[in-house]
């Protein structure tokens, strides 16, 4: 496991995070869900060290957090923030030049690779970068150093499709090797839940679901009835659903269960439809379809 | 940690060129003014060459989320803490260099009736008090974030420079006093405060680092 | 190879990696001994999870579509025509089951359901009569 975090709580004046739960094999991507709040930044601060927990435990590459550890694992972990904190009166080619001396793995013609690949200008004040190309930036610093594990915070809120695009290619490109990893946290799920394998879905503060994203998609589906025929079905199946005089839409969780029980009823099979992330985040913490 | 402390007087390299120029000025208003006052703002450069410059780092990582930038970093915690106070020492450390020239240039000249001894006084109390000053500074700011400190900070450095300046002319005064001659008479008695100081500095730092996370 | 993913097909992605795949397969397009992408391979083409392709090819190997050699890859299995023919009718009969579930669900009776089709299958007749001559 490269992360390996259990029971995880932190309390704020606010806001409290309570027993959260983080798993994430070698090779494999998990997308941390969530509407805005849910507490997915304190997450990712707390499996990076950055605040601690109230209670709980963080093993990252098999190693806790402590004093001797923290930079041998920071060092091996690439880092893109959701407001990517620089220094913006600083030049592009003055920060790149600071970062790299903490990262023994650096690898400058990969970082030049990538930096002309986003056409970022080095001589600009990182604060006159575009929104875009400060996420492009941030990403380049966190890939220049080959990370075992890439976690990455709202990276693509505020950027628009063709850069979200294009940042899905490079984590599918690092993912490929089968030897990276990557975490990341999104309340936009359209184009990053593509290649996540787990989706861990926080709200307010807890974990709602947590599974193989396949799964998810497999068993969590959009179906239409009638009212009628949906008063017939235990309520237990579904956690949202909507009526509109003798029509019913619903979000059923275990669809296996669901069609069998339905086609017993009724001798038909169901009129199902496949969900994306955002509906089905929608449907867990609001309840709503 | 080196790096780290480079970083920080890069960031503020205008403030510190600004700081020579304000330190000149001193030195001409020493110089100029025949009047005790002027010697005393000579006392008391070290102490606004600090808060000048400190006030500076600090406010750019506080606007620039730099601790946070560097806690992502594969920097140890404890790094962070001590380049601050190590930046710090270097920059009390200059300042009170820069205070010693000065006054010894005007003791050169021969104004305001200023000894060597007075200079060795000047210098040494300059920098406890700086490293005090300093220290405490940055003590708080990593308690309590930069927003709160800096107010209270430019209270403090003119509170300081305004009971720095009446404490070295009542020092003149009392020099002759009988009660304070027997000690004064002792070569190295003035060495007490930047030990003092130093003391103070290195508590400071401790529990800064106790406590940063 | 081209595969198309959606959110909205009611069957999962893995499902739809394995339902193109055959029928690529099967129409010759992947001739047999072909070699195929590698699970991360394709997995970055189609830029979805690799668990999801893994998925989909473990099925299309449990079903014989595919074998996998270690060290040297995966390949689009000898499918003897008899099997082939055997697939053919199996994927056929899936989809004709799927249509008459929907026409069930809209109403139709059986011998509706199958006078239609003979219509179909006669307008097909037609169509290719006239296409010839």
């Amino acid at each position: 496991m490269i992360i390996e975090a259990r029971k995880l709580c932190k309390k704020y004046p606010n806001f409290e995070l309570r027993d959260v739960d983080i798993s994430l094999p070698e090779g494999y991507v998990l997308g941390l869900i969530g509407p805005n709040g849910a507490g997915k930044t304190t997450t990712i601060k707390l499996l990076m060290d950055i605040i601690g927990p109230d209670a709980g435990e963080i093993e990252i590459f098999g190693m806790h957090w402590n004093e001797e550890n923290e930079e041998t694992i920071k060092q091996r972990i690439g880092y893109v923030g959701e407001e990517q904190p620089f220094y913006d009166d600083m030049s592009v080619k003055w920060t790149s030049n600071f970062v790299k001396q903490f990262y023994p793995n650096w690898d400058e013609e990969f970082y030049s690779d990538l930096i002309n690949r986003f056409e970022i200008d080095e001589a600009k004040r990182v604060g006159d970068l575009s929104k875009g190309n400060r996420v492009r930036f941030a990403l380049a610093l966190a890939l220049a150093h080959r990370p075992h594990l890439l976690i990455l915070d709202e990276p693509t809120s505020g950027l628009d499709p063709i850069i979200r695009h294009e940042i899905l290619k490079i984590l599918a490109e690092t993912i490929s090797d089968g030897r990276r990893s990557i975490l990341f946290s999104t309340h936009i799920t359209e184009d990053l839940d593509k290649i996540a394998d787990y989706i861990v879905l926080l709200n307010d503060g807890q974990v709602l679901l947590s599974d193989e994203k396949d799964t998810i998609a497999s068993q969590t589906k959009k179906v239409y009835m009638r009212k009628d025929e949906f008063e017939r079905l235990p309520l237990d199946l579904f956690i949202a659903h909507n009526t509109i005089s003798n029509e019913c839409v619903a979000v059923t969780t275990s669809f296996d269960e669901f069609r069998q029980v339905y086609e017993n009823i009724t001798g038909n099979e169901p009129r199902a439809f496949g969900m994306t992330l955002d509906e089905v985040m929608l449907a867990y913490a609001k309840g709503e379809v | 940690m080196l790096s780290l402390v480079y970083k920080d007087f890069y960031q503020t390299r205008k403030v510190l060129i600004f700081c020579l120029v304000i330190w000149a000025v001193f030195l001409g208003i020493g110089m100029i003014n025949g009047a005790e006052g002027g010697a005393s703002l000579v006392y008391s450069f070290g102490i606004i060459m600090v808060n000048t410059v400190l006030t500076r780092i600090l406010y750019n990582e506080d606007r620039y989320q730099g601790t946070y930038f560097m806690k992502t970093l594969p920097i140890k915690s404890s790094l962070i803490v001590t380049s601050k106070f190590v930046g710090g020492f270097i920059l009390v450390a200059g300042s009170s260099l820069m205070t010693c020239l000065a006054a010894s240039i005007i003791c050169r000249m021969g104004l305001h009736g200023l000894t060597s001894k007075d200079v060795a006084t000047a210098t040494l109390m300059s920098f406890a008090f700086t490293l005090v000053f300093c220290g405490v500074f940055l003590r708080l700011y990593f308690a309590y974030g930069y927003a709160k400190v800096a107010q209270y900070m430019v209270l403090a450095t003119i509170g300081i420079v305004i009971i720095v300046s009446v404490i070295i002319s009542t020092l003149k005064e009392l020099s002759t006093a009988m009660t304070l001659t027997a000690i004064m008479n002792q070569p190295y008695w003035i060495a007490i405060f930047p030990i003092i100081g130093i003391i103070v500095y290195i508590e400071c730092w401790r529990s800064a680092l106790r406590r940063f996370k | 190879m081209y595969i198309h993913l959606s959110q909205q097909d009611v069957r999962p992605l893995y499902q739809q990696i394995v339902d193109q795949v055959k029928v690529l397969i099967m129409d010759g397009t992947l001739s047999p001994g072909q070699d195929l992408p590698s699970i991360r391979q394709l997995a970055q083409q189609l830029l979805t999870s690799v668990i999801t392709v893994r998925r989909a090819y473990d099925e299309l190997e449990r079903e014989g579509y595919i074998y996998t050699r270690p060290g040297l890859g995966t390949f689009v299995s000898n499918i003897a025509d008899a099997k082939l023919e055997e697939m053919r009718q199996k994927q056929a009969s899936e989809l004709l089951w799927a249509a008459i579930q929907q026409c069930r669900i809209l109403g139709l009776e059986d011998e509706e359901i199958e006078t239609i089709t003979e219509s179909l299958l006669d307008r097909l007749k037609e169509d290719r009569h006239d296409n010839r001559g």
